[in-house]
């Protein structure tokens, strides 16, 4: 299976420290402990200037209705930028798998609505795991019979949780979450781009999803550096990934993983995080760091993608090929 | 190879007859409702004062009162499809889950369901609304055999009559709750083997039909019933093609939209009435879990060598079908 191409969109609006020091909510000691694993140092949102301040996100209906884009809108901004970048027009796509977990509408699948605003009359769905969307979808293509997967595959995962944080009491969420979609295109039998060498797929009952969203979002960081560090290690020896790898770990951890990549065996530098200047913005994250570093990776460098924490294990191993 | 080795439902035990709305004084009635629908009752999470009292306005008061939720419903019919094929949750290593309404994204309604089910296997949504039992068995099938665990759990749950607006004439005598399970192996023989399955979707045409996540359902309706008589028509007679379909022996189940426009598919196709199994009468429109649950509810009545023909469509808009045969 090759990755021919990511993208990422981004909304223009940014959430920055003083505006979230301008609500008054007091940071928790836990909070701060939280808040230094992650790295976050700002967040885009969707939500217009001003508005957290004077509706603190107490009403989600009132916060889409005020929103300058939509889950749609990004995704599709995503899949424009990994199909340019793939060299493939989106009449050559055969299939539009989507992830979504803040969908304005649960019905048509997320798949399908950005799929319909490219034009596209093809099979597409949502396939969602919670947070490890890119992780999940590779190792899922990569099981299927090749003769059942069509020549252009386009995978996204597009979430807009500033929508749902309650600005005025949560302020874990609150500091930790940016909008973004992120899209790869991908393709059984066209070699180009980054290969994806090896992948796996387990549940992991380890710890409790750390984020959970349903009429708002919450996060919980409560997973044991430990834990986390055993996790990456296994998931790393699993995909036999070379020492000189790029890694794209869970991107809610962002700072507490450059600590703990020498541990790992890993470059610090080499620590691909997508949330510290953007906020996490959940299963689109992974992409995110993917289409961040697409123009950076050389050919035959290795590029190792790990995700833990949320009810599954999954990881993929690429190298880039063309 | 793929096959099922046994199924379950759940379904609320309230339920809302034609009088219930007409009584509501939203510009229909019971005779109306039976000649255009061809539901008589539906089957629903709520209760009936909640519906009688406020119409469901504020579809987010309709989660807080209900007597279940899509992911109660799932399990219990969950629990029931592994009884059935006489499989422990410890054994299943692949959930897969169709939500149509769910009430929170993340985790998803499969790792919640695995949860309560204390199953250890891989668990992912896998989402089209109506046309679930057809993409998650086309799905599957996609897989090369080895990468299958030997037993797959799959589900398709929804709450659909949360999201109603009960001040609409149509919608409120469409919907009814429920879910349906299958347990699937590629590895050992079940009652039913799979030999064909189809999914595909236009999505250029998907805001014909819409939920909204904190609000109603709606949609296109005369072009919806338009695109899914035709589309279902289509793959029977696709089917009718390339099976060797004998609508004497074999079975048709079609979308559980309403009663009678599974009865123009079937005229058009010629299908006896005893050979077309549905239960959207009394149950109304469960979305994805509707048709899987009418095989659920007739698998003690399947006979060797039967097929059984699955035609679905809706959301997205997207259709699939799948041809089984008794073993």
């Amino acid at each position: 299976m090759f990755i021919l191409g990511a993208g990422a969109s981004y909304p223009e609006g940014v959430i920055t420290d003083s505006d979230l020091a301008a609500l008054g909510i007091p940071l928790s000691a836990a909070t701060q402990d939280a808040l230094a694993r992650s790295g976050v140092k700002a967040r885009r949102t969707i939500l217009p200037d001003g508005f957290i301040r004077t509706h603190k996100g107490a009403d989600v209906l009132q916060s889409r209705a005020a929103a300058t884009s939509s889950p749609t809108a990004l995704g599709l901004a995503a899949a424009r930028q990994a199909l340019a970048r793939a060299g493939v027009a989106a009449e050559q796509v055969g299939l539009v798998l989507a992830d979504c977990a803040t969908p304005r509408q649960t019905c048509p699948s997320e798949a399908q609505r950005i799929a319909g605003s490219l034009g596209l009359k093809v099979p597409a769905y949502d396939i969602t795991a919670g947070i490890g969307a890119l992780a999940l979808v590779l190792d899922v293509l990569g099981s299927w019979k090749p003769e059942r997967v069509p020549d252009y595959v386009l995978c996204m995962s597009t979430n807009t949780p500033t929508e749902l944080v309650r600005y005025g009491e949560d302020p874990l969420a609150a500091s930790l979450l940016g909008d973004a979609a992120s899209a790869v295109v991908v393709s059984p039998r066209h070699r180009a781009g980054l290969e994806a060498r090896r992948s796996f797929l387990t549940r992991d009952r380890s710890v409790r999803p750390p984020v959970s969203v349903s009429r708002a979002v919450s996060v919980d960081l409560s997973m044991p550096g430990e834990l986390l560090r055993n996790q990456l290690s296994s998931g790393l020896l699993q995909l036999g990934a070379p020492k000189a790898a790029r890694l794209i770990g869970p991107q809610l951890f962002g700072a507490e993983l450059q600590r703990i990549a020498a541990s790992l065996s890993v470059d610090p530098d080499k620590v691909v995080d997508s949330a510290k200047e953007a906020g996490y913005s959940l299963g689109s994250s992974l992409g995110c760091a993917l289409s961040a570093v697409w123009d950076e990776v050389s050919r035959g460098e290795s590029v190792a993608i790990l995700h833990e924490g949320d009810g599954i294990s999954a990881g993929a191993l690429l190298e880039r090929v063309g | 190879m793929l096959d099922i080795l046994g199924m379950g439902t759940c379904h609320p035990t309230t339920s809302i007859d034609n009088k219930f709305l007409e009584a509501l004084d939203v510009g229909t009635n019971a005779q109306w409702i039976e000649e255009k629908i061809g539901i008589l009752e539906r089957v629903t999470t709520l209760t009936a004062d909640y519906i009688k009292t406020t119409r469901n306005q504020d579809p987010r008061m309709a989660a807080e009162i209900a007597s279940m939720s899509a992911t109660d419903m799932g399990t219990e019919a969950a629990k029931k499809a592994l009884a059935q094929a006489g499989i422990a949750a410890k054994d299943v290593g692949m959930i897969i889950v169709n939500c149509c309404a769910p009430r929170e994204t993340l985790p998803g309604e499969a790792v919640r369901i695995a949860e309560r089910l204390d199953c250890p296997g891989v668990a992912y949504d896998v989402y089209t609304a109506c046309p679930a039992f057809a993409l998650h068995v086309d799905f599957l099938r996609n897989f090369r055999e080895e990468e299958l665990p030997e037993f797959v759990l799959c589900i398709s749950t929804a709450a659909m009559t949360q999201h109603v607006n009960y001040n609409d004439r149509s919608d409120g005598a469409i919907w009814g709750d429920g879910a349906a399970a299958w347990v699937m192996s590629a590895r050992h023989k079940g009652k039913l083997e799979v030999l064909e399955s189809f999914f595909t979707a236009d999505p250029t045409r998907c805001e014909a039909v819409v939920v909204d996540s904190f609000g109603f359902f709606r949609q296109d309706g005369r072009a919806v019933r338009d695109f899914s008589v035709r589309q279902t028509v289509r793959l029977v007679k696709s089917i009718e093609e390339s099976h060797a379909i004998d609508w004497g022996r074999d079975v048709f189940i079609g979308h559980q939209a309403n009663r009678t426009m599974l009865e123009q598919i079937v005229n058009n196709r010629d299908i006896p009435a005893s050979n077309h199994w549905h239960n959207v009468t009394y149950l109304g429109n469960q979305a994805g879990a509707g048709a899987p649950a009418v095989l659920s509810m007739h698998w003690d009545k399947i006979v060797p060598g039967q097929h059984i023909v699955v035609a679905v469509v809706g959301a997205g808009l997207s259709w699939g079908s799948i041809v089984m045969r008794a073993r």
